[in-house]
Parts: structure tokens; sequence; C-alpha cells
């Protein structure tokens, strides 16, 4: 019996789009060939528009030279045309050829592997000047050859999609301003192919289409003519619209801020930590704090959260000032009680109080930091040792143990039997720990901030308290005309940096962002020299230096402490100072005024900065649009560069036009009369220079909402700034200023109307360029299947335009005279002919006449719209062609 | 995805060119998104215009082997479609579910006339089979959008027939089991002197030596072949007794293997088979003279058509001539010839049973 294998039974209908009952062989030859793209020349033309355009894009950061760029253009087309026709026309050879030169080129570059290394180090030393023709031939052939392979062979568009999405998206960020050209190539690859893709990618889903393979090739013009059309009139918006669009864009960027400072827990705005935005300003309007007053105030009253002394990288560092002991006696910068400058204790010479980062009340120990910054922490705890023994501070290191709290930290525990008090930050820029000696206590040190910013032990003596308080302003004192007193509250549940106004005395409360309020007094005296001076000299000065001294060591110290300008990373703004030759304070002032209102103009959009430039260089020179914290950081970084020590300070500034009647029954003291609910669109950047005898103040250089500059500071007013400006033939450039921060300045549009115009005028004729072939191609697809009489329509409308109808009588028999007199390629007979169809025509029912006569009606009109088109003149022939008679 | 994708890239295009003021790209962006507004619109107009159906075509095929099924496109539109999905559903007339695919093709426009596509299938079991194309979804140039459109069109049947099998039967001799009235048909393979010269026809390939009319032959120089008016000795009745069973798409498989078989083998002996099963749409057996190939095939489409449920009274009734003489292949697939059990197939060895068994009609 003959066995026969039974066919087991597959369960259910399987549905395949190609054949699955041929040998192997043929069927890797049937995918073989499915796989290959159509013989369409599009496909070609679109692959080399993104291969250029990827080219132009990479040439704008480059900058090759023209003959080389366009030797490589010719060279990666010339190839990309070979792969193409290759692939397409002679598969079979396609491996053989591709494998060999790659492998050639390998070689090739393996023999010259030193030239290779040598444009590797000149590229990482920065040395780099080009690459090797070798090298430039080998690359441009591996891009090409993976781009084809990634287009053509795997047929896979998506990853070059998305290169090119990132160029186009990515290069604003980096302010690689993209030709149009470019533009229009890369977006008509990544378009175009994904149409083409569509119609004719293999997949195991794509059915096996038996006609029409010329669907993609008009889906493909059609995707085109759609992106053409709706690119005019996107041009056209886009400049009549600009500024409406980029609000749109600004707004939504102001809700992927919010969205982002909701998540990350942010409260204040970002201007307030020292990093000079690079972006909008956007502000919620949310409440950060208020602030309950005794009385109310007339100029704007600064409270100062952030001090930045150096500026690197777009971000000022934070101010943290410790100076050298000169005879006993210690200048510090105080912040918060500028210009204030308190002597040693006699009986605690080797502390001095010290506030850092507006912190009152600490008092810092030099020698201990300046060992600290100066040493690693391998031996920081001998020094510590050291310092406790060298000024017989009864304390010792027991243990250094990890700590889970404060996070990231380590502890160390000290006996002290002295008043001695110990301060560690755990975190760069805020203090957490204060202990007594009275019983052993624990100090967190955060090693990981010291090499930037010194954790600092800080001591107390008792008897500088005292004299603070006996010397400073006192706390009983808010009632006379120049003592004013505020209590700052944070808004329920956010924590704020310490904010404190100028010429301030911490009266009650903490300062730790945990506790609910805090107050200071303030002297309004703000400007008065005498006020100062008297305060300054009746402390006892210890030695034999003076106040005098004193404050000439202390602006010795800040010259070299605040005069640190990146002249590298900004050019152009060295240059602009270096050529204006000034050294009197005013009129350094004013010329930095003028700098900043002739460049600028106030806008909180002014979009991003570009990740390759600094912000300073970008507002004034190129972008010209700014805000606060741009126009405070160009004016500390100007006044360094003319030599005067600045700093660039952040916090809110609160007009007297918000304060409001406290409500009684809600204030927990009936002192503070006023009340000013602060939001964080009060948040604010300013300059501080130092003045003799007035300590470090604020000089407000971002220009009002009506564009005027209101820098005011001791020997300095705007009659001052009106004489200088005069002097120096100096005019402020009115127009240049927006009066809302909401608004974008048109001004500073690039495109002027009549470019506009010119740019459409040439995008229409482009689009024409494009939209009146392919109308053409369809018009004459339609001829066939017209009727004679529209037939005859179009001939008279030929001969009309070419004016051969001026002596028509009208007849029938005339016009087949006229006819085969003006185009000579028509017999008399024809022309008789023609005329009897058309009478035939009119005078039978539903036009019906003869194929063949309807066919005789096409080609006497084709024949004559022909000749007539090869002789009319040049400048008609395109409008006959494309608009009136289509042939 | 690729919605997602592009939606993300043009928004990304559009906040970075603002945000880094690049009019060129917030051109580029501001169009982009015109052209999505645009490729919804189009989308939605092209859907209306697009009708895909099966059109007629040969639709009997043959089980387990690669057979080809045309699709048409028609486009009212003048723009061609640059993609559209069919939802194809391809099921057994006696199952509720079957297979369903997606295939994507592309469409010319109107002026272009309609498209044809085509996809292959292969069917496991014999059976009809009912393909639909129930839903189409139309995608712009872009393929931002796609819009889908239920289809109603009517099904189209294929009817899957088995292969061709030869059977081992021993056939009993002649005039034993002729209970019919003869069957008039031509033939010219007895040669019997009894018959009848019906016709001459002109000799072709195959034609017996024996048969050629000599006299005309020789009058005329060309050969001429003589066709009798044959009496045939066969003709069976063969009976489908569905009574009494589920029909499902394997048992029906399972007999249409069996019944193809002998009738194929009994039409290569010269057997004239009637064939009688029972339809429920009419209410009583159906009948159908086989005679040979062309007149087997013929049949198909009524064979499957029917519904065969049917009780055993049922059956009884419809079926009227008990004569014990007749073939039968019932829902057991046993096959019987008079009271003969001749043999019991095994559902899951047909193949076999058909071809490695020598079936024995003889008494």
């Amino acid at each position: 019996m003959i066995r026969i294998k039974s066919i087991r039974k597959t369960k259910s209908i399987k549905i395949h789009t190609v054949r699955t009952d041929i040998s192997r062989k043929e069927r890797s030859k049937q995918e073989r060939m499915r796989k290959l793209p159509d013989k369409n020349p599009l496909l070609l033309i679109l692959y080399l528009a993104g291969i250029i355009g990827i080219m132009t894009a990479a040439n704008t950061v480059l900058n090759i030279e023209n003959e080389y760029f366009v030797a490589a253009v010719i060279f990666v087309a010339v190839i990309s045309t070979l792969l193409w026709y290759v692939y397409l026309y002679h598969n079979k050879y396609f491996n053989y050829i591709v494998i060999p030169v790659s492998a050639l080129l390998i070689i090739l570059i393996f023999f010259n592997i030193n030239s290779v290394m040598e444009n590797m180090q000149s590229l990482y030393s920065g040395s780099f000047t080009g690459l090797s023709p070798l090298i430039t031939i080998v690359i441009s052939y591996m891009c090409v050859l993976l781009i084809f392979t990634l287009e053509f062979i795997s047929r896979n568009h998506s990853v070059m999609f998305l290169i090119c999405a990132a160029i186009l998206t990515f290069g604003p960020i980096f302010q690689i301003n993209f030709s149009p050209l470019t533009v229009i190539l890369i977006t008509a690859f990544q378009f175009g192919f994904i149409v083409l893709n569509m119609n004719s990618a293999p997949s195991k889903k794509s059915l096996i289409v038996k006609k029409h393979r010329k669907t993609g090739f008009l889906c493909t013009i059609i995707a085109a003519v759609t992106i053409t059309l709706c690119f005019l009139p996107s041009f056209v918006i886009e400049n009549i619209y600009e500024n409406d669009i980029l609000s749109h864009v600004y707004f939504v960027d102001g809700i992927i801020q919010n969205i982002g400072k909701y998540f990350s827990n942010r409260t204040e705005n970002n201007i307030i930590d020292g990093s000079v935005s690079r972006g909008n300003l956007n502000s919620s309007g949310d409440k950060i704090f208020s602030a309950d007053l005794v009385n109310a105030f007339d100029k704007n009253l600064y409270l100062k959260a952030f001090t930045g002394k150096n500026y690197n990288g777009n971000k000022w560092n934070n101010s943290l000032e410790y100076f050298t002991e000169d005879n006993g006696l210690y200048l510090f910068d105080n912040t918060l009680y500028s210009p204030k400058f308190y002597p040693s204790s006699s009986n605690d010479p080797d502390f001095y109080m010290y506030n850092s980062n507006h912190r009152p009340q600490y008092y810092y120990r030099e020698h201990f930091v300046n060992n600290i910054i100066q040493n690693s922490i391998n031996n920081f705890f001998t020094k510590l040792d050291n310092i406790f023994k060298e000024h017989e501070i009864d304390a010792e290191i027991i243990s250094v143990t990890n700590s889970t709290t404060p996070e990231s930290s380590q502890s160390i525990t000290v006996y002290g039997t002295n008043d001695f008090w110990a301060i560690i930050s755990y975190k760069e820029e805020s203090i957490v720990y204060s202990v007594n000696q009275q019983e052993a206590v624990t100090l967190y040190l955060n090693f990981g901030s010291i090499p930037n910013y010194p954790s600092k032990l800080l001591t107390r003596s008792s008897d500088v308290v005292n004299s603070i308080y006996s010397d400073g302003i006192s706390t009983e004192s808010y009632a006379d005309n120049n003592v004013n007193r505020i209590r700052i509250t944070p808004e329920r549940n956010k924590s704020i940096n310490v904010l404190v106004p100028y010429y301030s005395e911490k009266d009650e409360g903490d300062i730790a962002p945990a506790i609910p309020s805090v107050s200071f007094s303030y002297d309004t005296s703000f400007g008065n020299t005498e006020t100062a001076r008297q305060l300054y000299a009746a402390n006892k000065w210890e030695g034999s230096k003076t106040y005098e001294d004193f404050i000439d060591d202390y602006m010795s110290e800040i010259k070299n402490e605040y005069t640190y300008v990146p002249y590298q990373n900004m050019p152009q703004l060295t240059r602009l100072c270096s050529e204006t030759k000034l050294t009197e304070l005013n009129e350094i002032t004013t010329f930095i005024l003028y700098t900043l209102q002739t460049h600028a103009s106030y806008s909180t959009t002014p979009g991003n900065v570009p990740y390759n430039k600094d912000t300073v260089e970008y507002f004034l020179f190129e972008n010209h649009k700014g805000y606060c914290v741009h126009y405070a950081t160009a004016a500390a970084l100007m006044y360094r560069m003319f030599g005067i020590p600045s700093r660039y300070v952040t916090g809110y500034t609160i007009s007297n036009d918000i304060l409001k009647a406290s409500d009684s029954t809600n204030s927990t003291s009936s002192d503070y009369k006023y009340r000013a609910d602060v939001t964080d669109k009060m948040a604010h950047a300013w300059v501080e220079i130092f003045l003799k005898d007035y300590g470090w103040v604020p000089v407000e250089v971002t220009p009002n909402t009506n564009g005027d500059m209101t820098a005011e500071y001791p020997g300095y007013d705007r009659s001052e700034m009106n004489r200088i400006m005069e002097k120096y033939d100096w005019h402020f450039n009115k127009h240049n200023v927006t009066d809302s921060d909401d608004q974008i300045d048109a001004a500073n549009s690039e495109i002027s109307p009549t470019q506009i115009m010119l740019i459409i005028f040439f995008s229409l004729i482009f689009a024409s360029i494009i939209f009146l072939p392919v109308r053409l191609m369809f018009v004459l697809r339609k001829q066939n299947s017209i009727g004679c009489r529209k037939l005859f329509d179009k001939l008279i409308r030929c001969l009309h335009y070419c004016g051969l109808l001026t002596g028509l009588n009208g007849s029938e028999e005339h016009f087949a005279e006229v006819l085969c007199h003006a185009v000579p390629a028509v017999s008399s007979s024809d022309s008789v002919r023609l005329v009897e169809i058309l009478q035939k025509v009119n005078f039978s029912e539903n036009e019906f006449v003869e194929t063949e006569e309807r066919d005789f009606v096409q080609k006497i009109y084709e024949k004559s719209a022909k000749y007539l088109y090869k002789n009319l003149k040049w400048y008609k022939k395109p409008i006959f062609r494309y608009i009136k008679c289509f042939c | 995805m690729r919605k997602l994708a592009a939606f993300i890239i043009i928004f990304a295009i559009w906040y970075f060119a603002g945000m880094n003021f690049q009019p060129n790209l917030l051109t580029v962006s501001v169009c982009l998104a015109a052209v999505v507004i645009i490729s919804f619109i189009f989308s939605r107009i092209i859907r209306n215009k697009l009708d895909v159906y099966i059109p007629p075509q040969e639709n009997l095929a043959y089980k387990n082997t690669e057979n080809s099924l045309k699709l048409t496109a028609e486009n009212k539109s003048s723009f061609p479609v640059n993609r559209f999905a069919a939802k194809i559903e391809m099921k057994y007339k006696t199952d509720s579910k079957g297979t369903i695919k997606k295939l994507s093709g592309s469409a010319a426009g109107k002026n272009d006339g309609n498209t044809e596509a085509e996809f292959y299938f292969s069917a496991p079991y014999c059976g009809l089979i009912e393909a639909n194309i129930k839903k189409i979804r139309v995608y712009d140039y872009f393929g931002f959008f796609s819009n889908s459109k239920k289809l109603r069109h009517e099904k189209h049947d294929i009817f899957i027939v088995p292969q061709t099998k030869d059977m081992k039967i021993l056939m009993p001799p002649y005039g034993t089991y002729t209970s019919h009235p003869v069957a008039d048909s031509s033939s010219n393979s007895s040669g019997d002197d009894h018959s009848e010269i019906r016709l001459l026809r002109e000799y072709r390939d195959g034609d017996l030596i024996r048969h050629i009319h000599k006299n005309m032959t020789a009058k005329t120089q060309k050969l001429w072949i003589k066709e009798y008016n044959k009496e045939n000795d066969y003709i069976f009745d063969l009976i489908l007794n569905t009574s009494d069973a589920a029909i499902t798409t394997e048992l029906l498989d399972s007999l249409y293997e069996i019944v193809f078989a002998v009738l194929g083998t009994l039409i290569k002996n010269e057997v004239t088979v009637k064939l009688h099963w029972y339809d429920k749409n009419v209410n009583g057996m159906r009948n159908a003279d086989i005679s040979d190939q062309e007149t087997l095939l013929k049949i198909v489409p009524d064979l499957y058509r029917s519904d065969m449920n049917c009780t055993a009274d049922e059956f009884y009734y419809a079926s009227g001539n008990h004569d014990n003489e007749n073939m039968m292949i019932n829902s057991k697939l046993e096959w019987y010839f008079g009271k003969k059990h001749i043999y019991s197939f095994n559902k899951d060895n047909i193949e076999n049973d058909l071809i490695c068994n020598v079936f024995d009609l003889r008494r």
C-alpha cells in the first residue's frame, strides 16, 4: 500500500498578499523585486533634495567655502544617482559593486589612518581647518550609502524623517539660521517620501495593484501642490500676524514653565536664584508673601534675596565674602546692614559679626573658612582641630559618622564649654543648624559643598550681639520718621528665600523659611550721608584705624572681589566699553543707561537665548530684547569693565501703589498699618554699586513702563543724567522701547513690507511653476473625452488669442477659409470637413457624431494649436500654453 | 503613532522656531499645520468617493491550494487615493467567524478607470466561503488622518472543491444496476455494434483508430470518426444523507471530499450518477445528473448553497425513493451501495482512506 502523508488541516483561511505556493528561490526573487521601489524619478529627486538639504544645513554651521561645497554637492549627487540607477535597473549587480567599493574605501582609510588621526586631533584641539579630500570622499560616500540604504533598500523613512525633524527643531536652539532653500529641501524630502512610501512601500498588508503605477507620482504631485499652496498663505499669515503667533508661542511656553514649576514645587520666579534666564519671564501672578509695614513709603522698597558675585556661564554665583585681618580689625561685608561696619569685640578679637547671604546675627570666623577653602577635605578635620586649639575653644571632634539627617551630609560631634555657637550649612545657600555650647552638639557638614561654598563654622559672642543692638538701629525707634518696620510672612506652604530690606536689622522671628514670619527694622533715610557717618562714627573702633581707614580698606578689597568679568565670552561688550574712555562714576552710569536704552527694549518675552551664545551679548547685540535680569547683568558687567565694583542683586520690588490698609482684625500686631501682597510678578533684578559712606546702594537700570531710565543714587539723579547726555551728545532712542511687557516688539521685524511683497510675488511665481504644468496635465488628459463643440470652442479661443479672427465675417464658410489661411498645416479640405462636422454637431441631438469625426476635430485642434504656439511671440507662449489654450 | 509623532514634530518646530525667532521655520510650522487641516478635510472627501468591492470572477477554487481573488477600487473622485486599507472577511458559510485581514492599496482617480488589485488565499476545507469587504479606511496623502467607511456589498461566494482523487473502485458488471431510464449521451467509447452512429466528425487526438469511418475517410482524404448513440449501462443514484447530524464545516469538508472523489472516479468509469441531497431551502430533495467533470462542477453552487440540516424523518419523507439499490453516503461518513456497507471513512484521514483503499461495489 502506498502511504501518503496526510495534509495537516489548518483551521482558518489564510490570506496573503504574495503567492506562497512557489519555490523558495522564486519567492525570494519575488520578494526582492517587490521590495524594489518604483522607478519613479521623483524618488530620486526627493532623495537628492534631502541630501542636499542636509548638506546645506550642515554648511550653515561648518561654513565651507563655496567651491568646495558645490564640488561636494555634485559628488554626492552623482554618487546618489549612480546608486539609484544600479539598484533599480541592475539590482543583481548592486551588491557586487557597492561592497567592493566600500571595502576599497575602508582599506584606503586604513592605509591613511595617520591622516585621519591628525584630523581627529585637530578637531579635538580646536585647530581644525578642514577634512582631507580622501576622508571627505569616504565620509560623503558612507553617509550617502547609509541614507540610500535607509530610504531605498530598507524602505524605512522614519529614521531620516526624525533626523530631518531634529535638524529643523534643534537648529533654532543653537541659533542656526537655516536658509529658506534648506528648509524647503528638507521639508520636501521629509513629506515627499512619506507620500511615496505610503503608496508603494512593501508590507505584508500591501495588495498587489495591477494598474496605475503612476498613482504614487500623482499623489506626490498633489501633496507638493498642497504644501506649496499652504506655504503661500502661511508665509503671508506669518508675516502679518507674526506677533500674534509669537504671543501664542510664548503663551504655550508660559503654560509649560508653570507646569514645570508646579511639579518641581518651585515657588519663586527663577530670576531669584541668580540665573540669568535664557527664556521668557513667565510669571504666574501667584502671591508669594505678604509684607506688613508700620509706615507707608514713597519710593519703591527693595527686598534683597540674592547677591551675585561672579558672572559665568549665564549664572551669577552667590556672594560669599570674607576679608583679611588687618591689625585686629575685621571688615565684613554686611549685606543687610550695609554700610555698617562693626569692630570686633575686644573680648573676643578673633570673632566678628558676619552676615552672609542676608542671614543676620551670625559671626563669621574668617581663618577657619579660609582654611577650609584652601585645603582639601582630607585634612579638614585636622584643620578643624587645630583651629579649636588655636582659639582655645574647648571642643573636640569625637566622631565622624554618617547621618541621615540632614541628607547627604556627615556629622561631627563637638563638645564646647565656652559661649560658643556653631552653624554649619548643609545646602549651598542655607544655614540650618545652630548650637550653643552647653551640651554636646552635632554639627552637620556638607562636604560636597565645600569646594565651591565653604561650610561655615559661625560663632557668636554675646557681647557683640549686644553691641549690635546698642550701636545699631534701635528696635524701639521705628516710630521715628527715618525708621520703618516690615514683617514678611510667606504664603502658606511656600518656601521663599530670605528677603531683607536695605539698611535693616532683624527684629524678631527667624530667617529660616519654615518660620512663619520675620520682621526687620530698616532705615528709610537712604541717601543721607550724615546718618550713616554718624552711625559709624558712634562705633568704637579697635586699634589705630579710623572709620576712613576702614572704608578705604574695604573699598580696596572689593575692587578685587567685584570686578571680575568673563571677557572672553563677551567680545562685543568688551569692545564697546574699551572704546569709551570714562572714569567718573556718574558718566559711566549714564553711558550704561544710554547703552541699554539704545541697544535694547524691554520685553518679558525676548524668546530663548541660543545655547551657544552668552545671554548678555545676545541681549545687547542680537536680540535687543530682554527684561530686568538682562538689564541688571549687562549693567553690572559694564560697571566692572569700567573698574567700578558692582553686584548683581535680585529680590522683590514693592511699589507704594500696592500698599493697602491692613486688616486690623487679622493682624497679629496693631503696629503694622499697611500690607502689600507680593506676587512673583514683582520679582526684580537690579545692580548695586559701592559708595563711600553709603555702602552698597541699589541702582535701577531697567526702564520703567514708559521706557524711561529712573536710576538714582546719592549724587546722581535725572538732571545729572541729562547734563551728561548733553555733554556727550547722547540721545535715547525712544522708539526702541516697548510700553508693555506683553507686547512683542514689532519694530524689530527685519522684513520690510516691500520685501514681503517681493517674497509673495516670487512665491506666486514659484507656485505657478509647479501648479500650471500639473493643471495642464489634467486638462490635456480631460481633453481626450470632451466633445466636438468644446474642442471647437478651444480652437476659436486659440485663434482669437493669436489675433487671427479679426477679419471673420461670421459665416461658417468664411471660417474654413480663415482657418486654412491662418494655419497652413490645416488643408482647405480639412477646414471644410471640420465645419461640416460642426454643423452636424450643432443640428444633431446630444451632439452625436461618429468617433472618427470627433477624433478628426481633435486632430485639427491639436495641429492648429501646435502651429499657433510655435509661431507665437515668446512672451505670449506661457499664457497660450498654460492659461488660455492648453496645448 | 505617526499622527502623534507628526503633531509633536510640528509643535516642536513651531515652539522652538517661535522661542528662538526663526521666521522660516515658523512659516514651515504654520504651513504644516495648514497641511494637517487640509489633509483632514481631504481624507473625508476622498473617503466618500471611494468604493472597494469584489468584482464577478471565477469563484471555484481548490482546497489547500493558493487561489487569487481580485478586488476593484472604484474612485469617483479625480484625485487618486494614495492609500486605503480594506478589511476583508472570509468565512465559511457554516462558521460564525472567519478570517479578517486588513489589506492596503492605492486607487487611481476616476479618469484612469478602476484600479484592480488582488490577493491570495488558501482554504483548509471544502465548502462555501463568503468573502466580504466589511470596511475601508482611506488615508490622506501624508498619512495624518484616515477615515473609515462601512461597505454593504453583497457577499462574494467562493466554492472550495477538493482536488481530484483517483479511487480504486471495483465496478459491478454491466447492466446489473440500471434501474433508471437510460440517459442519452454521446460517446464514442464503446464501439458497440448495437449502437447507432449519431454523427461523423473529424479526427481528434485521442480518438480510437477503430472508430475511423473508413469509407468516408477514403472518399474525402480526411480522417472521420464515428460517434455513436450509446446506452449507458451504469446509472447510479447517490444519496447524501445528512440527517441527524450537526452540519459543521469539518463534516461538510469530509462529505464533499468523499462525494467528489466517488463522483470523479465513477465519471471516469463512464457512470452517470444521479446525486440527491436534502435542501431545507426547498424543503425537499434536490437532484442532479452528473456524467462528466463539467456537470460535476456545475452542481457545486447548488450543492454548496443548500442547507442540509435535517432530521431523519424530514430526510425520509423528502427522499421518497427508498430503493435499496441506491448508493448512499451518510453523515457518519459511511458509504453504502445497496445494502452493502462499502467503507466507513475516518474523518481525520479521509484522503488516505480514499486513495489507499480498494472499494468493491460488486455483489
